[in-house]
């Protein structure tokens, strides 16, 4: 499946639009990598352990968004947009919304 | 002499329990002890973060040339084959040097410490997204976007920041805009 964050897709033009689809997940790592995080925290520099805790919760965000467009036949996802809210400490939900198309060769 | 836990208990605990000592010398010698420790983090944190700026450095001067980045909305003509690539990234401050920050923030201005912080995340994002664009023959970006977000929030504030650049990477089109079968691409 397409999914982009423009309007269009090169070579194709948009058949039918079916309507906004979305994915969303809250996820948290466990304690220890909390704990490791606070004491990097001391010096400063990456903490690696939320780098991949939000690169795993976008990319289950996307793919409960992608198993929704495939559940209303679509062909690819346009203007996808990815927004962050805080919950809880330590915790972060993502939300992946785009609009679902279907998609007709030129 | 040995600087074992035996020497240290001496060292640290003595003062303020023999009649040999004064407790002043004790606290003078905890007092010691803090500013070495902080010092010592301090150094770690300067080369962290002196480490980071040439790795960016050095990326930027590699890659930077490779895909171009625009954040116009539509794909312009002669791209084809859309996908979506992102790049992210959490660092934290050096709560080491904290002490600017507060001071800052009682009287005004910038906060180097921060926008330093800032400046650096969403570089690293950038390389990051360009290094994902490269690795699937992209040769531009469209649509880029910025996000921030503070990770880890507490009672004294967030622990680190995190920035999310995320664009649209598509490759030249070899025959127009058409894409060509069996290129590779995720077709729908």
């Amino acid at each position: 499946m397409i999914i982009i964050t423009t309007d269009s897709v090169p070579g194709y033009r948009v058949a039918e639009i079916l309507g906004i689809v979305e994915g969303s997940t809250v996820r948290a790592k466990h304690i220890g990598r909390d704990i490791m995080a606070g004491l990097k925290n001391i010096v400063g520099g990456e903490l690696k352990g939320y780098t991949e805790l939000m690169a795993e919760a976008r990319d289950e965000a996307i793919a409960r968004l992608e198993a929704e467009a495939r559940k209303r036949g679509a062909d690819a996802v346009l203007n996808l947009r990815l927004s962050t809210a805080s919950v809880t400490g330590g915790a972060a939900e993502i939300l992946a919304y785009g609009t679902a198309v279907k998609l007709d060769a030129l | 002499m040995r600087f074992d836990l035996h020497w240290a208990i001496r060292y640290f605990v003595e003062p303020f329990t023999s009649d040999f000592f004064d407790w002043k010398i004790g606290i003078l010698r905890w007092a010691g002890l803090v500013l070495v420790q902080g010092a010592v983090l301090w150094a770690v944190a300067y080369y962290i973060r002196r480490r980071h700026v040439r790795s960016l450095e050095e990326r930027e001067a590699q890659n930077a040339k490779a895909v171009k980045i625009t954040n116009f909305r539509h794909i312009p003509e002669g791209y084809a084959d859309p996908a979506l690539v992102v790049g992210n990234v959490v660092l934290g401050h050096a709560r080491v040097r904290g002490l600017s920050i507060l001071l800052r923030r009682i009287f005004g201005g910038n906060i180097g410490l921060l926008e330093d912080l800032v400046a650096r995340a969403r570089r690293e994002a950038i390389l990051r997204l360009i290094e994902e664009a490269q690795a699937r023959g992209a040769a531009l970006i469209v649509n880029l976007r910025f996000q921030s977000f503070a990770i880890g929030t507490g009672e004294n504030g967030a622990m680190g920041v995190e920035i999310l650049a995320s664009g649209t990477a598509v490759r030249k089109a070899i025959n127009g805009p058409f894409r060509e079968a069996g290129d590779g691409g995720t077709g729908p």
